[in-house]
């Protein structure tokens, strides 16, 4: 799986509630490669969150598999997938992705502090980060002193503290401005850059989509086509 | 694993981030720790007092008394004018000369009469203690005379004064100790002072020789009490029988008795006191509880975001007890603090006038139940403080215990799904 990070294949997601079935993903394959920035689009209710759910390993399908970097996760008990989680995973959620209580570098530092780094090593990591992505003026503010956009970018910087193997981010741009947004998208592209990390987006916004190397377009569950994010906007623009 | 200063850190931020409602939960906890250290707190201070009291009191093994009850004009009424602390006197007295029969009897040791009487210093009462030196000692146990001598003779103005009162009245060995009997002025030479330790009681006790009372209050041949120490303390029971059965008009009470009946009296009023204090807590407790499940559902999108991100359930369920041991450890430290001065001012609201009830007809009082406003100092000790912390902080990861269970069980997914 040398330039493979992320092989999904055959995703069956059926909730069950009541006497309602709903097939939320329907037979999805999906690859991730090293490095890369892949989007996951489609229409609301498309299965999008589900898939990502599903290969952060936070949901289990119904049936089929998810390996990251040759670690079978779909596998794993609910104990082992916190841990995979904690090292491997980074989440950026659509809004609400920072402890209110705790100030910034604190918020970056978590990851660590569950990971048992210590208080001086930790605070020196997180630091560096925030200094590395220009966030370091924030370092001591409260998520709640921050824009939108900003508490964004604290949650990118937390996502890749512990170096892990996939970022996945849903909706990350949903509550931005398109200002905003682009701006975002650039500070994802400069992280990518310098760290190499993968990050998996699922969206419709048309500004986060155009910047994706390649893009999986999900209609009802279903895998509908692969484009290049410039293609996609093209054709799916009034997604 | 997260480390301990951070789980402490976080929770105090949480905590803090919720100002106002952290401190109506601290202050709910601190009601109660409050209210039970404060308690302890005097029941302790009744304790030591009464136990002093009683060691120094008790070394006669039976005492006995007439159980006659008299109207009251046969005891000394208050002067005019005078604010009546003491109520007077209403036993019926016991004629002398019951003594040498009972002296007879083959298991006593010895035995000596004794007379109580009310008086005047200026407007303070008092109670004079008749007594026979020599043999009252033997019986009684010395005094701890600290200055001057005891008392020399059986009829004659001499007095022994505690060291309290003395102090009060500013007077020295060798003085003239001025008293009211009976609406008359009589002078006593002091000859010495003693020391008890217990202020109340140096303050009341005045002992005078017995022939000299019974003449200045015209009850020649007459005692209040018999004190008997025997060979063996074990024939006790027997021996106070036998006595009643010789005079059924008399009471013999056996000091351990006494001491058995102020000693479940103080562990009553410490249970019925621990009740209140206990009760105070879980209530507190209760707050706690319904503080924290507030929290954690005011929380339930950031412990999903905690749990996505790798918090295992185990961290979220030790976020929460910290939260609920630092709640415990603040209610505990204010209640104690509370509960120090409440200690102080308490007795001030509720003139306490146990003593005399906790010792009923100690001699201490006069040999009768007499009701007396004394104050309370509270005992306050490491054990109190430790006890009240503990109890603050168990009580508070109890009731913090479910809803951290309940923290702990959140699925990222379930919370994260909508906004
Ligand atoms: N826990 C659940 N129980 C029942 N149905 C669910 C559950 N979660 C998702 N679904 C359903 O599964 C389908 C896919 O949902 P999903 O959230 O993955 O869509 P999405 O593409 O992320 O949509 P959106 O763009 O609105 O976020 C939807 O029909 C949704 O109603
Ligand atoms: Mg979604």
């Amino acid at each position: 799986m040398d330039n493979l990070i992320v092989k999904a294949e055959n995703l069956v997601k059926i909730y069950q509630s009541g006497k309602v079935r709903v097939k939320a993903l329907d037979g999805v394959n999906l690859i991730a490669h090293r490095g890369e920035i892949l989007g996951i689009i489609g229409p609301s209710g498309s299965g999008k969150t589900t898939l990502l759910n599903i290969i952060g390993g936070l949901d289990k399908p119904t049936k089929g598999t998810v390996f990251i970097d040759n670690t079978e996760i779909t596998k794993l008990s609910e104990e082992e997938l916190v841990k995979f989680r904690l090292r491997n995973i980074g989440f950026v959620f659509q809004f609400f992705n920072l402890i209110p209580s705790l100030s910034v570098v604190e918020n970056v530092e978590l990851p660590l502090a569950l990971l048992g780094v210590s208080r001086i090593e930790r605070r020196e990591l997180a630091s560096t980060t925030l200094r590395e992505l220009g966030l370091i003026h924030r370092a001591n503010f409260k998520p709640s002193e921050l824009s939108g956009g900003e508490q964004q970018r604290v949650a990118i910087a937390r996502a890749i503290i512990t170096n892990p193997k996939i970022v996945l981010m849903d909706e990350p741009t949903g509550n931005l401005d398109s200002e905003n947004a682009k701006n975002l998208m650039k500070f994802i592209e400069k992280v990518q850059e310098k760290y190499g990390v993968t990050f998996i987006i699922a969206t419709h916004d048309p500004i986060v989509v155009r910047q994706c190397e390649r893009a999986y377009i999900l209609r009802d569950g279903r895998f509908i086509e692969e484009l290049n994010g410039q293609a996609a906007v093209n054709k799916y623009s009034k997604l | 694993m997260v480390d301990v200063l951070w789980l402490l850190n976080t929770a105090l931020k949480d905590l803090f981030s919720r100002k106002t409602r952290s401190i109506l939960t601290i202050a709910s906890i601190a009601i109660g720790i409050a209210l039970l250290f404060s308690l302890i707190s005097l029941v302790n201070g009744v304790e030591s007092r009464s136990a002093t009291m009683i060691r120094q009191l008790t070394s006669a093994d039976i005492i006995i008394r007439n159980t006659t009850r008299v109207d009251t004009s046969t005891g000394i009424p208050s002067p005019e004018g005078t604010r009546g602390f003491i109520r007077p006197i209403t036993l019926s007295l016991i004629n002398e000369s019951i003594l040498q029969n009972i002296e007879s009897i083959e298991s006593i040791y010895y035995a000596t009469s004794l007379l109580t009487t009310q008086a005047y210093v200026d407007e303070t009462p008092i109670i004079l203690q008749g007594v026979i030196p020599g043999e009252y000692e033997l019986v009684a146990g010395s005094l701890n005379i600290i200055n001057g001598r005891s008392l020399s003779c059986l009829n004659c103005p001499e007095v022994v004064v505690g060291k309290s009162l003395m102090e009060r009245l500013n007077l020295s060995v060798g003085g003239t100790l001025t008293i009211t009997v009976n609406n008359t002025q009589v002078y006593l030479n002091v000859v010495g002072v003693y020391e008890s330790g217990v202020q109340f009681f140096e303050m009341m006790n005045v002992y005078v020789p017995l022939y000299f009372l019974q003449n200045i209050t015209g009850r020649v041949g007459l005692v209040s009490e018999i004190l008997i120490k025997l060979k063996n303390p074990g024939d006790a029971q027997s021996v106070a029988s036998y006595i009643q059965s010789i005079y059924p008009d008399l009471r013999a009470t056996l000091q351990t008795a006494q001491i058995q009946q102020a000693s479940q009296l103080i562990s009553t009023l410490t249970t019925f006191f621990l009740t209140i204090g206990l009760i105070a807590i879980i209530a507190g407790g209760f707050g706690v509880a319904n503080t924290m499940l507030i929290n954690v559902f005011e929380r339930m999108r950031e412990i999903g975001i905690l749990r996505a991100i790798g918090a295992s359930s185990r961290t979220i369920l030790l976020m929460f007890l910290t939260e609920a041991l630092v709640l415990g450890l603040f209610g505990g430290v204010t209640g104690i603090c509370t509960g120090f001065i409440l200690a102080y001012i308490l007795p001030n609201y509720f003139p306490i006038q146990t003593a005399s009830r906790i010792l009923p007809g100690s001699r201490a009082f006069g040999g009768s139940p007499q009701i007396t406003q004394i104050s309370i100092t509270p005992v306050i000790t490491w054990d109190t403080i430790m006890l009240a912390l503990i109890i603050g902080v168990i009580v508070s990861l109890l009731a913090g215990l479910y809803p951290a269970w309940r923290a702990s069980r959140i699925k990222p997914i379930e919370v994260l799904r909508h906004g």
